[in-house]
């Protein structure tokens, strides 16, 4: 359960808090990292300790956990993220799945498929559907690469 | 084989203890039997040998036995499991919830107005009735049918229209025979309910409230209060509002009286008194909030992921109270089998005992007649 959260610190913490929260579970609560890069519909944005506090949209894309050398990258659907004033990141997706468990030949094979279903999309809700296909997967490709 | 009986036997919408009543009419047929007839021969005709069917009921009856006991330990298990479920989704709607109060006080300053936070005089109401999808499972399906049955009735009172979303294959079947109640159909995927399968149910209650063909949505489910208890609620889902009641168009409250509110503050009591404790203290914070877009779009996109993450928890905890209900009433099947078997096995050797003695003394007398 959430407790309130601490007041704002007077000097600026050394770690940022992680709540990385998914509707069906928990990814990572309360985990201590060094900083955290989101897919925001604005862009990549990092967030380091003492961010300032910001709402963002994420748009499907890779987020990527650094805790010194360490690395976890994790593909995102969708979701939020909230940052609060004392270094607490809340970020909230709609569904996540770690990098290494997403095949790559799928994802080539699934772009293909959706690239195709737009050329030849007829009504308006065929084309929407497709380019969303399209989007989530070359998202998808630059992650795996990228 | 014995499986297929049991279900024949027991129909869902009685509660358990008709079962029982089969059972002792076929007990008090053979008590009589034995009462009446000291011979072998019967006033039925379908009895010819009572202590073959007394032997046989009691292998039925030892099946039976075993079934329930291991639909029993079965339930046990995924009760555990559903519970999990039910805790594991909280931080998410928490975090939701929580920034979901902080945009709505900033969002207040502005004109910012979502759909779903409409309130419109209220004409037409749809419910969506979360029942379970197999039997067995003690009054579970009953109460919550009953529930929307006399919610339906005060809708009706008040002069509203409604329109019912069934899901679960047991509401779907009690909608089916009963079609002067309009209803709109779904079948739930079965096993533990997934974001997918309240999206479904959400997208189709988002375009009925925002294309304004339905003014209020409620949501009837039972609500897990502990493992021998359960209780059916009611939960206006839309239109999502801070505080208030809803009304139609004469004024008149259209909630149901034990309507439990969506207050964009919080749900449950504990955290409502910590919510008082930190507004205090995060009401400095809030002014600073920089908003990567804008707060309408933000809460545009927030709104149905609420109402998603809402229908999830109502099906998952609709699962925990099913799963507690048929494991309660597969025990009590279990201790009854148990009874049963031992009165039948009573019987069973008196009669046994009855017939030897009754030979011994055929014997006896006829080896007298002889001397």
């Amino acid at each position: 359960f959430m407790e309130p959260r601490p007041p704002t610190p007077s000097s600026l913490p050394s770690k940022l808090t992680v709540n990385f929260v998914l509707p069906y579970a928990a990814e990572l609560s309360k985990a201590e990292v060094d900083m955290v890069i989101v897919p925001a519909t604005t862009g990549q944005m990092g967030i380091l300790p003492g961010h300032v506090p910001t709402i963002a949209e994420l748009k499907p894309g890779l987020l990527s956990v650094h805790e010194g050398n360490d690395v976890k990258k994790y593909f995102i659907s969708s979701g939020f993220a909230f940052v609060h004033s004392n270094s607490y990141a809340d970020i909230l997706a709609v569904e996540a799945v770690p990098l290494d468990r997403i095949d790559p030949a799928q994802v080539q094979k699934g772009l293909s498929e959706f690239t195709q279903k737009l050329n030849s999309a007829s009504t308006d809700l065929d084309k929407a559907e497709a380019q969303i296909g399209v989007d989530v997967h070359s998202a998808l490709n630059s992650a795996l690469t990228g | 084989m014995s499986h297929l009986k049991l279900s024949s036997w027991i129909s869902s919408e009685q509660p358990f203890h008709s079962t029982n009543h089969i059972f002792v009419q076929h007990h008090s047929r053979l008590f009589k039997s034995n009462i009446s007839h000291p011979s072998k021969s019967s006033n039925f005709p379908t009895i010819n040998c009572t202590l073959r069917d007394l032997r046989q009921r009691i292998d039925s009856v030892t099946n039976t036995q075993k079934i329930t006991e291991a639909m029993k330990l079965v339930s046990a298990a995924k009760v555990r499991r559903a519970q999990e479920a039910v805790v594991n989704s909280r931080p998410f709607s928490e975090s939701l919830i929580d920034v979901l109060y902080s945009i709505n006080q900033q969002a207040q300053l502005e004109d910012v107005d979502t759909p779903l936070t409409n309130i419109r005089p209220v004409k037409k109401v749809a419910l969506v009735v979360i029942t379970g999808e197999r039997g067995l499972c003690g009054g579970f399906n009953k109460f919550i049918l009953r529930k929307a049955e006399a919610r339906i009735a005060e809708l009706k009172n008040l002069g509203l229209d409604y329109t019912v979303i069934s899901v679960g294959k047991k509401g779907n079947s009690y909608l089916v025979k009963r079609p002067w109640i309009s209803a709109d159909r779904f079948i739930k995927g079965g096993g533990f309910p997934t974001a997918k399968d309240s999206q479904v149910i959400a997208d189709d209650v988002f375009s009925l409230f925002v294309s304004e063909e339905v003014d209020k949505v409620e949501l009837l489910y039972t609500k897990f209060v502990s493992l021998i208890k359960s209780k059916p609620v009611i939960h206006t889902l839309l239109p999502l509002s801070a505080k208030g009641e809803i009304r139609d168009e004469n004024g008149n409250s259209v909630d149901a009286s034990e309507d439990e509110f969506f207050r964009l503050t919080s749900k449950e009591g504990k955290l409502a008194v910590e919510w008082d404790k930190s507004t205090g203290t995060s009401d400095g914070i809030l002014p600073n909030m920089e908003f990567e877009q804008d707060p309408a779009q933000i809460l545009d996109a927030l709104m149905p992921l609420y109402l998603n993450n809402q229908i999830l928890r109502a099906l998952q905890e609709s699962l925990a109270s099913e799963l507690a209900a048929r494991m309660n009433a597969m025990s009590n099947a279990t201790d009854n089998a148990v009874d049963l078997k031992k009165s039948l096995s009573n019987v069973y050797n008196r009669e046994r005992q009855s017939k030897i003695t009754t030979e011994i003394l055929e014997i006896v007398a006829g080896a007298e007649a002889l001397l």
